[in-house]
């Protein structure tokens, strides 16, 4: 089934935030915020501000009603500063006026005295002075002091991943307009449409029925906007109560990238312990995650670290200890893959290290220990359906790895200018909130009596395609014509407590309430009309084919006084954790897949290309094989992003100096892979999975980490004296030192 | 249009364009005035809509590129799609395409004017590079017109050698000989599209095995895009080999004086430099040298 959004993109028609009608009377907000990392404020002079031409109003935390607060699972972040500021571009003051370069005018006029004090940047510095947003987190499997002590070969070192702008093409924005009787309806560009709900009302001091929240698509989120959409929304909502006009708030993109956090930059420490025959004995690691200033959604992506610390492979003897650091940059928050992937570098980088050092490809250490059905993972859950060997055989037969591989080599000899390296990236990556009680969802379904069928959900469309799926499965239950099928916006009135659209489970969790709901609807038609079946559009009775049509028993059904709508709830199965063990069952089901890296690196320059990346994926049944894809190899392609090219710089003050697009690239076209080949393994997906159609959104990012060890293992052929450095991301600047480290 | 890429108001852009109305007396004045502005209008937006502006990229007279004599003349407002699609340049750098695929993109290359470029003074602007290695000048015109060596142009960080009023208005450089080979190379995060960490441009003439005459230009390594005259001089009459071009790169990195910044560390862009030169003469002599020979 194509994207049922496809048109729409390509001809410019889709809303998103700024192309919603605006309302007469509307003011619009711009924000203030800390130019100082860190300090006490000691004066704010707004006068200047608040009497620049068009300004209507200027609020500060002394306008807020209700709580000053918008952390979500600690409380410890204000959505305007008070005394004092903990990071550059922290929220301090809103401006709202007639027209929006008025507001961003009288932002500029803003004077605020800040005593600065020296930031803390670093989060091993941060643990040190014991700033930890959380208390550690440890998880163990069997004995690693036993497993250390039977190993033949141990190894350690560091492995440290940057931090990552998630650079979705719509930048962060709300409007909200004040109905009658206190209702306030916000349109946002959000992930989480009961996250804002939930804010907004706790900072207005309002029950949450009096705020509505309306999402019709987002030009991107990644994580981004899962709760970091909720500040602006906030803002907007209280200036629109106060002021009882509309008010728009959207971010420059200069100002999005300095006020909002960022995929988590983590800098870990590893043990790792094999036996003669490549068998992993025994692992230990600490991560210290870069928090940022508050917690936001930081100890959720600390446990995930954790929970993919040993990727795709069982180790029988395991301890892993996380701290959240607390510094003074923005807040980080929730980035595809959400912590997942800084665990998988940690465990990639132990072998890459043990590899070289044993002189075997990775690739023998990696296989030898893959994860096979009935192994335990370090927390409990014991892997069924386990496809990690499978994912590695397809990858090494369809594409012929060996013979990859030689023809590398010959190419190495051959050439001095440039050379080729390959690695395999082997995944596995869990699918559920970890947070067990997010794992539920809602529906509701309407069919109007014409036979058109209204849908609503918890899914929010990002680009990621869940509202084709939703069509899909929605036309595949009903037995009709995706074609008489309209997803309806996201909106917190007709779906309530929604869980954010995240954690790759959005289809999943929100498609199975949408199936109940359509089976409950087939069922009831079913009995009203002496047990007639729906087929393609076709009803069929008594196994025979009548001559009515859809739209005749619908409008029937509806003179007969026969409820046309329902509504559903769902929540996943079977799952379940305690965190006072860390163990229990908290995934669904995993995802598995293997990559195979090929990359030419430009060895006068230091820069590189990647050849191809060939991927054999777990994708169970597809729904929409297309979307599938598109998100494969996007996931990838952002993956190999953050790995390579994208670098998020602060100066030792704590200000962001990758502050544009002129300073922080993501990849273009050119950059991504020449060759990207996707086969989907021959196996069924588990029951829990939408239509057993496995979750997609997340797993394939990681792929994207093959591409860090395909690139050492190109300078090593170059510079056989490179002591390989687990640092990513491994820009053309690192490449071109390492290739000549030791000159 | 008729499969709906394009919508159907773009058949009436061109009389709707017509009907604006001309732009009157011309104010004088530096920074009023605006070439294609790329950069600009990225950089201070809201002061630039608030500011009136001579707008120049269409004006008759500071376009066009001409072969005069024993000289290219390029109109200040050209752009690089200009430059691209000029039939001449073309003809004396056979890879002007390949070089100038590395600048920008197709829609700034369409908007980014030449002159604009030089004037941003940007330490790593691309054409800059590129037009110091050519020996270009440029011709200013205020309270008088005269003509300036490319390379005395820039005094320091973003500082120009002329007055507010002067504009430039085209930019000349001799054509090159037929022993001259020509090379522009460019390394960023980000192949293309992106900001250069290090570019460096080289002409080069070589008979009978010995250098006769050298131009080297490099951005990013100090403040002002850098005419590498010590390196030049150098290299000037020497036997070309891998052992003149290894003594010349150890005589760069003394020429240099790059920072760190958000494009990269100031070892790297020394280092980076030297890799660049270096690629020079293997793309140039590829018959002569391999990299091996250099290090």
């Amino acid at each position: 089934m194509k994207n049922v959004d496809a048109a729409g993109h390509v001809t410019g028609k889709s809303l998103y935030l700024d192309d919603l009608p605006v309302i007469e009377r509307t003011l619009h907000a711009a924000v203030i915020d800390s130019p100082c990392a860190r300090g006490k404020i000691t004066a704010l002079h707004l006068d200047e501000s608040r009497a620049a031409p068009g300004v209507v109003a200027l609020l500060t935390c002394r306008d807020i009603p209700g709580e000053n607060e918008v952390g979500g699972i600690v409380h410890d972040e204000p959505l305007f500063a008070v005394d004092e500021v903990d990071f550059c571009g922290q929220p301090i003051a809103l401006v709202v006026a007639e027209t929006e370069a008025q507001a961003r005018h009288a932002c500029s006029l803003a004077k605020i005295g800040i005593a600065p004090e020296t930031p803390l940047l670093d989060p091993r510095e941060a643990i040190q002075k014991g700033e930890l947003i959380v208390p550690p987190r440890t998880f163990e499997l069997g004995d690693t002091q036993a497993g250390f002590s039977s190993s033949t070969h141990i190894f350690e070192g560091v492995a440290e991943t940057g931090g990552q702008e998630h650079l979705y093409i719509e930048t962060q924005g709300a409007y909200a307009v004040p109905m009658e009787s206190g209702h306030i309806r916000i349109s946002s560009s959000t992930q989480g449409p009961t996250a804002v709900q939930r804010t907004a009302a706790r900072v207005l001091g309002v029950p949450m029925h009096l705020i509505e929240v309306d999402v019709t698509r987002l030009g991107g989120g990644f994580g981004g906007k899962e709760d970091q959409a909720s500040h602006w929304a906030v803002m907007a909502a209280l200036a629109a109560r106060k002021l009882r006009r509309p008010v728009k708030l959207v971010l420059h993109r200069m100002d999005d990238m300095r006020m909002t956090g960022k995929r988590h930059p983590y800098t870990s420490d590893f043990k790792i312990g094999l036996d003669e025959n490549y068998k992993i004995t025994a692992f230990e690691a600490d991560y210290y995650q870069n928090a940022g200033a508050a917690a936001d959604l930081s100890p959720a992506v600390l446990e995930r670290t954790l929970f993919h610390a040993t990727n795709s492979y069982y180790i029988p003897n395991f301890r892993a200890t996380a701290y959240s650091c607390r510094t003074n940059l923005p807040p980080n928050t929730a980035f595809r893959g959400f912590g997942g992937p800084q665990g998988m570098f940690v465990i990639e980088a132990a072998i890459a290290k043990a590899a070289i050092a044993l002189g075997v490809p990775a690739a023998t250490i990696q296989e030898a220990n893959l994860i096979n059905n009935g192994d335990e993972f370090p927390y409990g859950q014991i892997a069924k359906q386990a496809n990690a060997r499978r994912a590695w055989k397809t990858a090494d037969t369809v594409y012929c790895a060996e013979k990859i591989e030689a023809e590398i080599s010959r190419y190495n000899e051959a050439h001095t200018t440039t050379k080729k390296g390959f690695a395999r990236m082997p995944v596995c990556f869990g699918i559920s909130f970890t947070k067990t009680p997010m794992n539920q969802a809602r529906a509701l379904v309407h069919i109007y009596q014409d036979g058109s069928v209204g849908v609503s959900t918890g899914a929010v469309e990002m680009g990621q395609g869940v509202n084709t799926k939703m069509v899909a499965v929605a036309a595949q239950t009903l037995s009709i014509n995706p074609g008489r099928i309209k997803l309806e916006t996201t909106n917190t009135t007709r779906v309530a407590n929604t869980s954010p659209s995240a954690a790759s489970a959005t289809a999943d969790l929100n498609g199975k309430a949408l199936e109940k709901a359509c089976i409950a609807l087939k069922n009831r038609l079913a009995k009203e009309f002496d047990g007639i079946e729906i087929r393609n559009e076709e009803i069929w009775l008594n196994g025979k084919k009548t001559s009515q049509t859809w739209q005749e028993m619908i409008e029937t059904a509806y003179l007969n006084r026969v409820s046309l709508s329902e509504s559903a709830h769902y929540a996943t199965p079977l799952i379940h954790y305690d965190k006072t063990k860390e163990k229990g069952h908290p995934f669904a089901y995993h995802v598995y897949g293997t990559a195979l890296v090929t990359v030419t690196v430009d060895c006068v320059r230091g820069s590189y290309e990647f050849d191809s990346v060939k991927i054999a994926h777990d994708f169970g049944d597809p729904l929409c094989d297309q979307i599938d894809r598109g998100q494969i190899e996007g996931g990838l392609v952002q993956g190999l992003g953050w790995m390579t090219m994208e670098e998020v710089l602060y100066n030792p003050e704590g200000k962001l100096l990758s502050n544009a697009l002129s300073t922080y690239k993501i990849p273009d076209i050119y950059s991504a892979p020449k060759t990207i080949e996707i086969t989907p393994l021959e196996v069924s997906g588990p029951k829990p999975a939408i239509k057993k159609s496995k979750a997609v959104g997340e797993p394939p990012l990681m792929y994207g980490l093959g591409g860090f060890f395909a690139i050492q293992n190109a300078i090593r052929a170059f510079n056989p004296d490179y002591t390989p450095q687990f640092t990513a991301p491994m820009t053309p600047e690192r490449v071109l030192l390492a290739l000549y480290e030791k000159e | 249009m008729e499969q709906g890429f394009i919508p159907p108001y773009f058949l009436d852009v061109p009389e709707l364009l017509a009907s604006l109305p001309k732009q009157k007396s011309p104010k004088t004045g530096y920074r009023g005035v605006v070439g294609g502005g790329t950069d600009l209008y990225v950089q201070r937006p809201e002061k630039l809509t608030r500011t009136e502006v001579q707008l120049v990229s269409d004006k008759v007279k500071l376009n066009g590129i001409r072969i005069k004599g024993k000289n290219c003349r390029i109109g200040a407002s050209s752009t690089v799609t200009d430059l691209l699609e000029s039939e001449d340049m073309n003809r004396i750098f056979p890879n002007l395409k390949q070089h100038l695929k590395l600048v920008s993109s197709t829609q700034i290359r369409n908007m980014g004017t030449v002159a604009g470029n030089l004037a941003n003074a940007s330490p790593i602007g691309d054409l800059t590079v590129f037009l110091l290695a050519l020996n270009a000048s440029v011709t200013l015109k205020g309270k008088n017109k005269h003509n300036l060596p490319l390379r005395e142009f820039y005094l320091g960080y973003k500082k120009l050698n002329k007055d507010p009023d002067d504009i430039i208005k085209s930019i000349e450089f001799p054509l090159p000989g037929k022993a001259t080979r020509f090379n522009f190379e460019k390394v960023c995060k980000r192949t293309h599209l992106d900001i250069a960490s290090v570019n460096s441009a080289i002409q080069i003439s070589e008979t009978e095995g010995r250098i006769r005459s050298v131009s080297l230009a490099a951005g990013g390594i100090g403040p002002i895009p850098a005419y590498l005259a010590g390196t030049c001089q150098f290299l000037k009459g020497k036997k070309l080999s891998a052992k003149t071009v290894k003594s010349a790169a150890k005589m760069l990195t003394g020429e240099i004086s790059p920072i760190s910044d958000a494009r990269g560390s100031a070892s790297y862009k020394s280092l980076l430099l030297r890799q660049l030169f270096f690629a020079h003469f293997l793309e140039l002599f590829p018959d002569q040298f391999d990299l091996p020979d250099f290090l």
